[in-house]
């Protein structure tokens, strides 16, 4: 396992390359807008865990080289109209990229993710995963846009979102276990923006989550 | 003593009535046995004693020693000492069974446990259930097999210590082997603690070969509608329900 990298701010605009061979990890946290944009070469893979606070951005990322490899984890906590998107380039044959985009919308505004993955003719072997998942708290409108535009037949592609309120199945069977209401939604929504790079205490603080009930 | 009585229940969403003038009483210590068909009501049963917001209750009453049940909300009747293993349990992704077992006991004794404490009870629970101990720090019920999560569900049930159980169905899902296993840790829980009862729920008389009920129960059509001891349960397993053809119909399917 890598050891993380870089844990910085990201505000504003921002360039990575990782060229041939390199490893890395890294943990963005943004509470303004971003553009973020992400070149991976031959060989080389990124894992990501980017908070973000009440914002919107944009993020792209370039699979350049054979067997470049993104893994994305974004995780937002969301109060006013915003827009998180990502556009994946798989650019070469056997690229990889794993999306995980999941977001509590916990006002009444609108939450929206754009999760774009290209795959053209030729870049064979490749594979491509998204799992993207909305809580809204209270009447908040969610919205996610998966798009998977591949023209290659040999790749392996598959997705999944969600958006809506806390599931009704799963608070129930919490409950009977004798939680309350407010311990279930805090535990969701932890579960929810898990990832790496940051303490526990870390994250409440960033989203500002009340630690007890 | 659990009195549920004359129960009539619908759902909300269709309005389709499945408890139809239920009643049934439940003494400290005694092991009750509920048997039928498919589609009779029994899950809903379940649900209805733990305030599912999917069943109204048109008619009836639910009491626990005098305590109205029915003016509680779900996690209140768990706190009574209620516990039900679930048919079907979800999976519920990130958070792990530990966490929530954590936050269950501290709503149940008003305390944070010590965490030595937690991870050995952890240990000793996993171990009589031959569950591998790694699963229960894992997201709940993520990649679990049928019979893997019913033993997450008595994993659970040792942790929080009930004294009234409802098992849904306790036998699907589990091999004839980890069945026995785990009707042998429920078994040894009920000797340790002789004022619990248990409600066992099921399609099929397996069960209870290894628990054996004071009462069995015949439930059709929402109601029961035969009670003895066990061998009603002979009888059902030879006789089947013999009941009108179209139930007949569910519980062959
Ligand atoms: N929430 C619900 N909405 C609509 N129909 C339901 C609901 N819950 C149960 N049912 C129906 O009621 C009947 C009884 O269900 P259930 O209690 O699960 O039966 P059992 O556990 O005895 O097999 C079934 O026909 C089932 O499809
Ligand atoms: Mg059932």
């Amino acid at each position: 396992m890598n050891k993380i990298k870089r844990k910085e701010k990201l505000n504003g605009k921002k360039k990575i390359t990782l060229s041939q061979g390199m490893h890395e990890k890294m943990v963005f946290l943004s509470d303004t807008s971003f553009q973020l944009e992400v070149t991976i070469e031959e060989n080389a893979s990124l894992e990501v865990f980017h908070y973000a606070k009440n914002t919107s951005g944009t993020i792209k990322v370039y699979l350049k080289g054979e067997h470049a490899k993104i893994i994305y984890h974004y995780n937002t906590k969301n109060e006013t109209k915003n827009e998180a998107s990502i556009a994946v380039f798989h650019q070469q044959k056997k690229t990889e990229s794993y999306l995980f985009f999941h977001g509590w919308n916990s006002k009444d505004e609108m939450l929206s993710f754009q999760v774009d993955v290209f795959i053209p003719k030729g870049m064979s072997g490749s594979v491509a995963m998204q799992e993207n998942r909305i809580y809204n708290s209270k009447t908040g409108f969610a919205k996610i846009f998966p798009n998977l535009y591949i023209e290659e037949f040999d790749v392996e592609a598959n997705h999944a979102s969600f958006t809506g309120p806390f599931e009704e199945a799963q608070v129930f069977y919490l409950k009977t276990r004798g939680l309350s209401q407010k311990v279930i939604e805090k535990l969701l929504i932890e579960g929810l923006l898990t990832g790496e790079g940051l303490s526990e205490d870390e994250k409440f603080d960033f989203f500002q989550i009340r630690k007890e009930g | 003593m659990l009195e549920m009585k004359h129960l009539t229940v619908e759902t909300v969403d269709i309005n389709k009535k499945i408890l139809n003038d239920f009643s049934l009483t439940i003494k400290e210590g005694e092991i009750h046995a509920i048997m039928g068909p498919n589609g009779t009501g029994k899950s809903t049963l379940s649900k209805v004693l733990f305030r599912s917001p999917q069943y109204r209750v048109l008619e009836g009453t639910i009491a626990l020693d005098k305590q109205d049940l029915l003016s509680l909300s779900t996690e209140e009747v768990a706190r009574c000492g209620l516990f039900l293993v679930m048919q079907d349990p979800p999976v519920i992704e990130g958070v792990t069974t530990s966490d929530f077992m954590r936050e269950a006991l501290y709503e149940k004794n008003k305390e944070r446990v010590n965490l030595y404490t937690f991870m050995k009870e952890i240990g000793t629970a996993s171990q009589k259930l031959s569950l591998k101990e790694e699963l229960v720090h894992q997201s709940i019920n993520q990649g679990l097999s049928g019979g893997e999560r019913k033993k997450n569900e008595i994993f659970q049930l040792l942790l929080l210590k009930p004294n009234y159980i409802v098992l849904d169905e306790l036998d699907s899902g589990l091999d004839v082997d980890s069945l026995k296993q785990v009707c042998e840790v429920l078994n040894e829980y009920k000797k340790e603690n002789p004022h619990v009862s248990f409600l066992m729920i099921t399609h099929y008389s397996r069960i209870l070969e290894y628990i054996h009920p004071d009462f069995v129960h015949k439930m059709v059509d929402g109601k029961i509608v035969e009670t003895g001891d066990l061998s009603l349960a002979k009888k059902i397993e030879a006789e089947g329900y013999q009941v009108n053809e179209h139930t007949k119909e569910l519980f062959h399917e």
